[in-house]
């Protein structure tokens, strides 16, 4: 049973990691970049949606629109105003002003906001439920519900909307792209625009259960693109199953090892994936079928 | 002619009050008792909370007319919580300011620092906030401290937990950083001495936000008691996740849980949880109800744990240079180290031979979002 339990509080951690994760992996798969102020803007959306929910306390719903909404915008806003011209530059120079930013970010929050941390009440009930003799907490079921539904949602506007072919097509060859009339601009300001919505739902829900604080996006930003780099950064159910695994992989190696080893055996697995499938795990599955894929691709030619 | 006599006269009357003003208040000596900590930057509350303590303290002492000739005077130094600026800082009371006395610093970094200064000049200091077990184990003959070391708070809990509410069964989570880990080993050799062993000892690290795995290791072992060594944040976090986990167990917990923003972040999941503290203003002692609402009165809010070690620390000073005057130092410190059953706003204070006063501590429970005393 405790080992059931374990599972569970793991998949709840995972599902933070990986909501967050997607921001991270729908910029690197449309654009090659990493944004490491994705973090920041998390936290940013909870203080947000706290300043929402006090001026509509009687309507959270609301909140949860706009708020999100305003962390999208920030983010196109940033993206036009800081990262637009570093964008046909060295992939490395758009990390290291993303990780000024945040700095800059963190350091603003805590100016408008204070070094202390803040919340404000469940939306849901608190009081868990058993499933199976198993204890779900509500908030931690809805937060795994929403991620599931973002990943469906967002799996399903890549593969088959048009704008999403548009901009599969932009992360392949951006010149092709361009001579085939995607506006590239336009484009990649929707993909940021799209990341701080998620970032800005990400901070909404965590706020209740975890705090906001300036000082939260960093930490669990880290954690988020380690689990989307474990899982496969640029892939939507890669990032979602790396956020998974590492939720799992903490929870089981505190639950049954010791919680002071958990970031080192969650590291391990990072160094190991890296090492043995650097396309990250989902792509172990891939590889048994690129092996009939070379063969047939072989007898083509 | 007449205008000029009029001039004269009148400024030889100021000339004259000139002389003769100091010369009354030459009858009193202006003693300077220095005062060091974080006034400004992060630590800043925790400085200015022990600066108006000490200040309430010698306006008393001052008031009560019992130090015969000598006027306490406070000079306070700002060291940013930086041990850099603490020792220029402490060199400048003791060398510039001429302090017969020393009272800080905030940061146990900071203390452990400046407290060689005083140590040279030869000058008693008592620091009424540094925690860290350190400062007295240096073999430092001037140094005291009003504070509770973590130790002592580590002994108070489980008395508490044993002796007042009658548990058995406790476990205990603490934060993997000094201030945790050396408290845990505490109190794990004093539960193995009582006879009741921990059911279980769980740790988590810094930033952790996620505590369920530990929790569920915990409930597994069936405790009573769960002492949480921790810091506010992730204090209110495992409050609220026992509370959600329907975890029935009581609370206890560590300095972290007495800091205001505890109960703000955790809600209704800190009703029931138990602490320890020196001071708490509902307290009905006629002494303590007195220090509390001549605080109130001059600072317009309610006075903390801070204010009133902070208070006590320099009553102790005063009581001492009644004793011995403020002529010789060496003296000072003597009475200072012999102060035995002092009755402090903080607790009856007696100094052991390394200058620290173990004492027990009144119990606080968290009711209706309140720290009240139990």
């Amino acid at each position: 049973m405790i080992f059931f339990e374990q599972i569970i509080s793991g998949l709840v951690v995972g599902s933070i990691y990986s909501l967050l994760g997607l921001g991270f992996t729908m910029i690197f798969a449309c654009t090659k970049r990493i944004n490491f102020c994705h973090g920041e803007l998390m936290a940013l959306g909870g203080f947000v949606g706290l300043v929402f929910i006090e001026i509509f306390p009687s309507c959270l719903f609301l909140s949860f629109v706009v708020g999100p909404l305003t962390i999208g915008l920030i983010a196109v806003i940033i993206e036009r105003l800081f990262l637009r011209r570093l964008q046909e530059d060295k992939p490395l120079k758009i990390v290291i002003a993303t990780i000024g930013l945040s700095v800059v970010l963190s350091v603003v929050m805590q100016i408008i906001w204070g070094a202390h941390p803040k919340t404000y009440p469940n939306f849901i009930s608190e009081k868990p439920f058993s499933f199976i003799g198993v204890k779900i907490i509500p908030q931690n079921l809805f937060i795994f519900l929403i991620s599931i539904s973002l990943m469906i949602i967002l799996q399903y506007f890549f593969l088959y909307t048009k704008t999403g072919r548009a901009l599969r097509a932009l992360s392949q060859d951006r010149y092709a792209a361009r001579l085939m009339g995607i506006k590239v601009g336009q484009n990649i300001s929707l993909v940021y625009f799209i990341s701080g919505i998620l970032a800005g739902i990400a901070g909404m829900l965590i706020t209740p259960i975890y705090f906001v604080s300036s000082s939260i996006g960093s930490f669990l930003g880290l954690k988020a693109f380690i689990a989307a780099v474990i899982g496969g950064l640029g892939s939507v159910p890669g990032t979602i199953a790396g956020g998974f695994f590492l939720g799992i992989v903490e929870s089981l190696s505190s639950g049954f090892i010791s919680s002071k080893y958990k970031s080192g055996i969650s590291l391990l697995f990072l160094v190991l994936v890296l090492l043995f499938s650097p396309k990250g795990l989902l792509s172990i599955f891939h590889k048994v079928n690129l092996l009939k894929w070379r063969k047939s691709k072989n007898e083509k030619y | 002619m007449k205008g000029k006599v009029i001039c004269l006269v009148i400024v030889l009357t100021l000339g004259l009050s000139l002389l003769i003003l100091p010369g009354f208040a030459m009858d009193k000596k202006d003693i300077v008792i220095g005062v060091i900590g974080p006034m400004s930057l992060s630590d800043a509350a925790s400085g200015i909370s022990m600066r108006d303590g000490v200040e309430l303290g010698i306006d008393e002492i001052n008031k009560s007319g019992k130090l015969v000739g000598i006027n306490l005077k406070m000079v306070v130094v700002d060291d940013e919580g930086n041990p850099t600026k603490s020792i220029s800082g402490n060199r400048r009371l003791v060398y510039n300011e001429k302090a017969i006395a020393v009272i800080g610093s905030v940061a146990s970094s900071c203390t452990l620092a400046n407290m060689q200064v005083t140590q040279e000049a030869g000058i008693p200091q008592i620091t009424s906030i540094s925690s860290s077990p350190a400062v007295t184990q240096k073999g430092n003959k001037w140094i005291f401290r009003t504070q509770i070391t973590d130790a002592t708070r580590a002994r108070n809990l489980v008395n508490t937990a044993l002796d007042v509410l009658e548990k058995k069964r406790i476990a205990i989570l603490y934060i993997s950083s000094d201030y945790g880990i050396d408290a845990t080993k505490i109190l794990v050799d004093l539960l193995d001495q009582k006879g009741y062993p921990p059911v279980a000892v769980e740790s988590f690290n810094e930033g952790d936000r996620d505590f369920l795995s530990q929790l569920i290791k915990i409930k597994e072992k069936d405790p009573d008691t769960l002492i949480l060594w921790s810091l506010y944040e992730p204090g209110a976090l495992i409050t609220k996740q026992v509370a959600q986990m329907g975890l029935d167990v009581q609370i206890m917990g560590s300095g972290g849980l007495t800091h205001p923003k505890y109960v703000e972040l955790a809600g209704e999941a800190a009703n029931g949880v138990i602490v320890t503290l020196t001071y708490h203003p509902t307290s009905k002692e006629p002494h303590i109800r007195n220090f509390t609402e001549k605080f109130q009165e001059k600072y317009g809010k309610i006075p903390d744990h801070y204010n009133a070690q902070a208070y006590d620390a320099v009553m102790i000073i005063g009581a001492a240079l009644e004793k011995v005057g403020a002529d010789d130092p060496l003296k000072l410190r003597d009475a200072i180290a012999s102060t035995k059953n002092f009755k402090g706003i903080s607790g009856t204070i007696s100094f052991d031979d390394k200058g620290d006063s173990e004492r027990e501590e009144m119990i606080i429970q968290i009711r209706n979002l309140k720290y009240e005393v139990f």
